[in-house]
């Protein structure tokens, strides 16, 4: 059923035309919300479904065959990525209705939520570079008015940055499109990467190879475009910063994966110094950033930062085992970065203040979100047995193998900097002697939502064998853009048979 | 009560407006071949409305438009949804579109195509966001 490929895109928008035409009534807008959200993750679960028993699933939209209209098309990566996405933005969901109050809820909260996440879907699903644009348009506009939802003042200057450098970076991305439309006259993935393995003159290839990284290095928060990133994540609504640094930052790491694996394929080599470089710079800076934090929810911030830096690293290395450590890695920050923010929202809830040095001695008071925060912090950290280690250790020992032993020695300091500052933040939040502040009631469904992150962990830990065949299978059809294209150009002559 | 503009202004934009408004609607109907469209049309019917703003106010844009204009930008959503569902649910690819001609006395052969409904969603879309835009910024604060 090719029609399916449409659906977690039609879902969240179906849903968010609803929440707006229900007005003001806040109960129908949080149960339709809901049912929206379980119905995209079931849309994302039914398509993995497929693509793994039916190959590359291809929907060529309004009829106007490839490569001159626009098809969506959902291969392992992708379809994946939509569900990882889609489960943590259920999850986020969930505790947004405890969490947003409710006028906000009443207002504009439930449909701009679910655009971002059709924005952030279409991301993933879309085999149109400009159609690209288009979609990261949709989810950059959602998240600039989530991130200023509350309108504080510090929001305010937060979307300032935020918007600022992304709409500078969409005009450059725009400048790229042109650039690659006007050399090789396509703009359908599949179409490119046919094209351009047969060129004899790269021409001014490599150049707007490198413009389309930046541009997706400001999403990525890679070094030096990350500064927006702590003030953005740390100063949005607690659910939203778990989908900005769960997910959103991870749009930009998967658009790098696709156009280097679909489209740019014979220049890689050209820019891999840059990545590998820039990815260092970008580890060092999230773990000094975040070292000298006091406000935990800037801590998180920075450490997503440092986060990106070793998987922008995996993507820069390029060999199976670094890309299937890389995917390993983004499973594991997408959900306990995404468990940390929402756990962090319930501390801060809790008691009203986010300086870690006015909390502490909180362990024994909430003594299930001490233990998600734990998960999360080791999940991060990377300690073993959860399966971050295993992600961070493959990609240590693929640095090494691949010959870049300073990278590999600095990753590897750098990692235990990492589960420093996370284990010095559980410490002073849940640890130490409390300040015996008495504490705010916090709605049961924020504290659950933060425990079925934990679970998710746990369970991706148990079942690590199965999650990393699955990986190693993404991988393989990464590493052949040949899949992707004849996926594609198949459905162009299935197409023309039927006319 | 104050005179926001001058008389020159407000004689202008009464003829005016409904010129503006009706080019707006020929621009939505010529915009499947010729130049135009949902979304130029829409701007240009907002920029009717801000007219009408500039020279007699908020209260007069009320007056002459429906409530809710996130309503109107939810139905303009639901018409743009509905057009691609539509294909979708008959077997197409989504947002295909149906061409039909029609002969109708008086005009000979009419083509109406499905994308039509969706520039009027789109149109219905960009009035609403535009109406928001000018009702925020242009609400008397105290």
């Amino acid at each position: 059923m090719k029609a399916l490929v449409t659906f977690p895109i039609l879902i969240p928008l179906a849903t968010a035309i609803i929440t707006i035409f229900l007005g003001r009534s806040l109960r129908g807008k949080v149960v339709v919300s809901l049912v929206g959200g379980g119905a995209s993750f079931a849309s994302a679960l039914l398509l993995l479904r497929t693509v793994w028993s039916q190959g590359t699933v291809v929907h060529v939209m309004g009829s106007w065959s490839p490569p001159f209209g626009i098809i969506l098309v959902a291969d392992l990566l992708s379809s994946g990525m939509v569900l990882l996405s889609s489960g943590v933005a259920l999850v986020a969901l969930c505790y947004s209705v405890g969490y947003v109050e409710e006028e906000g809820q009443r207002l504009a909260y439930h449909p701009l939520f679910h655009l971002l996440m059709m924005g952030i879907y279409g991301a993933f699903l879309t085999g149109d570079i400009f159609n690209l644009f288009v979609f990261f348009e949709i989810l950059l506009i959602s998240s600039y008015a989530l991130v200023a939802f509350a309108g504080e003042d510090y929001q305010l200057e937060a979307t300032l940055k935020y918007a600022t450098i992304n709409l500078i970076a969409s005009a450059v991305f725009l400048l790229a499109v042109g650039g690659l439309y006007g050399t090789m006259g396509s703009l359908n993935m599949a179409d490119l990467s046919l094209k351009i393995g047969q060129l004899q003159d790269p021409g001014p290839l490599p150049t707007i190879f490198l413009l389309f990284i930046a541009v997706f290095g400001v999403k990525a928060s890679m070094f030096p475009f990350y500064f927006w990133l702590p003030d953005a994540h740390s100063s949005a609504p607690t659910p939203i910063s778990a989908i900005l640094s769960g997910v959103l930052i991870k749009v930009g790491a998967y658009s790098i994966l696709r156009i280097s694996s679909v489209i740019f394929v014979p220049f890689r080599p050209d820019v891999q110094g840059w990545i590998l470089a820039l990815a260092a710079i970008t580890m060092v800076v999230g773990a000094c950033g975040a070292l000298a934090q006091s406000d935990v929810k800037r801590l998180l911030a920075y450490s997503s930062v440092g986060q990106m830096g070793y998987i922008l690293l995996g993507v820069g290395i390029g060999t199976p085992l670094a890309l299937v450590s890389t995917l390993l890695f983004i499973v594991n920050h997408a959900l306990a970065k995404a468990m940390l923010f929402l756990t962090a929202g319930i501390v801060i809830e809790a008691t009203g203040t986010r300086e870690m040095g006015n909390m502490g001695g909180l362990g024994r008071q909430m003594p299930w979100t001490a233990g998600a925060f734990l998960v999360g912090t080791m999940a991060i950290g990377g300690v073993p047995p959860l399966f971050g280690f295993f992600a961070k250790f493959l990609l240590i020992k693929s640095a090494i193998e691949a010959g870049y032993g300073f990278l590999a020695a600095l990753a590897a300091v750098l990692a235990i900097v990492t589960l420093w500052y996370l284990f010095a933040a559980w410490q002073q939040v849940f640890w130490r002697e409390g300040s015996g502040h008495a504490l705010h009631a916090v709605p049961r469904l924020m504290k659950g939502s933060g425990l079925v992150l934990a679970g998710l962990i746990l369970i991706g830990t148990i079942f690590l064998n199965p999650l990393v065949d699955f990986l190693s299978a993404v991988e393989a059809q990464l590493r052949q853009p040949g899949v992707y294209v004849t996926a594609v150009f198949r459905e162009v002559t299935r197409g023309s048979a039927l006319h | 009560m104050r005179r926001p503009t001058t008389i020159i202004a407000e004689v202008v934009t009464r003829f005016a407006f409904p010129i503006i408004f009706l080019f707006s609607l020929h621009l939505l109907l010529a915009g499947h071949n010729n130049p135009g469209g949902g979304f130029i049309a829409g701007l240009m019917t907002a920029v009717a409305l801000v007219l009408q703003y500039v020279v007699f106010g908020m209260r007069e844009v009320q007056r002459v438009t429906p409530s809710s204009y996130l309503g109107l930008v939810a139905l303009g959503l639901t018409l743009a949804l509905g057009t691609g569902l539509g294909s979708l649910v008959l077997g197409w690819g989504f947002l295909t579109s149906g061409i039909l001609h029609l002969q109708i006395p008086l005009f000979g052969e009419v083509e109406v195509v499905s994308a039509f409904v969706f520039d009027v969603g789109v149109y219905f879309i960009v009035v609403g966001v535009t109406l928001t835009v000018i009702s925020l910024l242009g609400r008397e604060t105290a």
